[in-house]
């Protein structure tokens, strides 16, 4: 036991796991939620899209396609959405006021809670891959070390732009709705439910400038072994009489499932710059006098 | 006696200061909390900060405590600088905040065993629980305790560290006697052991009872210091003899008394209680009780007060007139 107190910044962190961990699973309710919602719209929308076929995917299908950017959302719910929310509650409820009193710090504080997510995401992760092959046939990740680092990555990300965003959370009341916004807006237009390219050129371009998208290209390429950053235009033959052309996703394996997507990994790194500044300036430890 | 254990502990951790406040001033915009106020407290000192709400008590703990940056001025608790060494810091103190929340779901033993996980050498867990007086409560959700049991453990919270300076900000708000009782003799003896103590309080009779060192601010600024008993000049302000007036006797017969001393005033009330009061209260109740035994009258209720800490302290805050921007809190 005394072997985990100490004030070494591991183990601090260590101690901070812990007792997110212990919160996490004492909210029974809201443990099932996390992980079952994920798992229904796996179902859901597999079924729903089931005879989509490659529509859009650039010959991939529909459900792998879909299936892939599930994972997105996941982790999208478990980092951002949920960092924002728990957090804006206990800066309101003074549990943080409390906690920067202890010898915890800022550090290991933040650190605590990302390895809070990433214990979440990995379990979220397995199941979908598991509902994926089950359900739909997809394999297990192509590129395994990419997949990896992507999800990784995209953690890291995701739970920096939670703890960022609960600077914009007037109160913790408003916090569930508010982060709605950007949580359902970025799945809608990035690719997740409906294949990226599809929308609008004006929403493409909004799109663009955020980082679901770019996330959801590089776990593609790890998870399904597609690059569609580098995509192919068929070109169909005279026979076909029409003009229509297609774009087709670059097939990459093995480190080129990384490299390919290096401006994905750019796009992520910027984010994580902003999201840094924005939580350093807007960031409170005390809900706002009144 | 004191005095020697005083000196070992100040020994043992160096040399500094447990607090060191010089014209300290904080202002939130055009507000001024705090207007210059300069302390010390020594190593294993208890010191009661008291004043009204707005006073800029919690405001000036929680400087202190490196929650806020001061406007002007500068503070030191044990050599470190609050704002700058917060790390170092929060590792050697212990803090009590007027308001913290807790984790709902989390029980007793739960939280007790987070917060040592966070510290060097903790307390025991156990012992912080059973001498909190939570040991019944023990498995009890944080949301399920009463409002004294919350403070109670905010208490086990702040202690279990082991701290060098504790920071209480109004540590017993809402127990019951009882409860209080406890509480007062666990800070007691955590001080007894050389714990330095910095304590806000509303309650006259806790700054009396654990406190060696009253400290009262009113309107951001140091308005009185001294010891519980001589705060004010308690010892030697000017009190009153009282006892009932016997049947057949008057106040004029009282105010003609050989030997009441040149200042003394005596007031007759409706019930028939007399009060001589006087600086000099020797001669003013050797006066009555001369008087008194030579004619064989017996004085119910004979007295003779001093002015209580209460009255000090009201009259110190009632000079300097209630608390300018009164409603803006911390």
């Amino acid at each position: 036991m005394s072997a985990a107190t100490g004030s070494s910044t591991l183990a601090l962190t260590w101690s901070q796991l812990r007792l997110q961990q212990r919160l996490f699973w004492r909210n029974r309710q809201a443990a099932v939620f996390s992980f079952g919602l994920p798992v229904l719209f796996v179902i859901l929308f597999g079924l729903l899209f089931r005879n989509n076929g490659t529509a859009g995917t650039g010959g991939v299908p529909y459900t792998a396609y879909f299936v892939a950017g599930m994972i997105g959302v996941a982790l999208l719910s478990s980092t951002f959405a949920n960092l924002a929310i728990t957090l804006s509650f206990q800066r309101d409820q003074l549990i943080l006021k409390r906690l920067r009193g202890t010898p915890l710090g800022p550090g290991p504080m933040f650190a605590g809670l990302v390895l809070n997510a990433v214990t979440v995401v990995v379990i979220q992760v397995a199941l979908i891959l598991v509902l994926g092959r089950l359900f739909y046939g997809t394999p297990f990740p192509r590129n395994p070390l990419a997949f990896v680092l992507i999800v990784l990555t995209g953690i890291v990300v995701f739970a920096m732009a939670g703890i960022a965003f609960t600077g914009f959370i007037a109160n913790a009341d408003s916090g569930p709705a508010v982060v709605q916004v950007p949580f359902l807006t970025l799945q809608f237009i990035s690719g997740v439910y409906f294949p990226f390219g599809s929308e609008p050129t004006f929403l493409k371009t909004v799109a663009d400038v955020f980082p679901l998208r770019w996330f959801l290209d590089a776990i593609r390429a790890g998870y399904l072994g597609f690059d569609y950053f580098h995509t192919r235009v068929l070109r169909p033959g005279p026979a076909d009489g029409r003009s229509t052309t297609t774009s087709v996703p670059t097939v990459v394996h093995g480190l080129r499932a990384i490299t390919a997507v290096g401006p994905a990994y750019a796009m992520l790194g910027l984010w994580l710059v902003i999201f840094v500044a924005l939580a350093r300036r807007r960031f409170r430890w005390e809900r706002r006098a009144v | 006696m004191a005095a020697p254990s005083e000196r070992g502990v100040a020994a043992a951790h160096g040399t500094s200061p447990a607090i060191e406040v010089v014209d300290l001033h904080k202002s939130y915009g055009a507000y001024a909390a705090v207007q210059g106020i300069s302390f010390r407290v020594q190593r294993g000192e208890a010191v009661a900060f008291l004043g009204p709400n707005g006073a800029g008590k919690t405001t000036t703990v929680e400087i202190l405590e490196g929650y806020r940056e001061p406007t002007a001025g500068t503070v030191s608790v044990l050599g470190l600088s609050p704002g700058r060494d917060g790390r170092e810091l929060r590792r050697r103190v212990g803090i009590v905040l007027q308001e913290a929340g807790f984790p709902p779901e989390l029980t007793v033993t739960e939280l007790v065993g987070a917060w040592r996980r966070f510290y060097q050498r903790p307390l025991p867990a156990d012992e912080v629980i059973h001498d909190v007086g939570l040991w019944e409560r023990r498995d009890v959700r944080a949301k399920n305790l009463s409002g004294g049991e919350a403070r109670r453990l905010d208490l086990a919270l702040g202690i279990v560290g082991r701290p060098e300076v504790l920071f209480l900000d109004e540590p017993t708000t809402g127990f019951d006697p009882a409860a209080r009782l406890t509480a007062w003799e666990l800070i007691a003896r955590l001080v007894g052991a050389g714990t330095t103590l910095f304590l806000t309080t509303h309650y006259l009779d806790e700054a009396q009872r654990l406190a060696g060192r009253i400290l009262i601010i009113a309107g951001g600024r140091l308005v009185a210091e001294g010891s519980p008993d001589d705060i004010g000049g308690r010892q030697h302000a000017a009190g009153a003899v009282r006892f009932v007036l016997p049947p057949g006797r008057s106040a004029a017969e009282l105010a003609g008394l050989a030997g009441l001393p040149a200042d003394a005033a005596v007031t007759v009330a409706d019930d028939g209680e007399v009060a001589i009061s006087s600086r000099d209260l020797l001669a003013a109740s050797h006066a009555v009780t001369s008087w008194a035994l030579a004619a064989r009258l017996d004085l119910p209720g004979f007295r003779v007060e001093r002015p209580s800490l209460q009255d000090t302290y009201l009259a110190i805050i009632g000079a300097v007139g209630p608390a300018s921007g009164t409603g803006v809190g911390r």
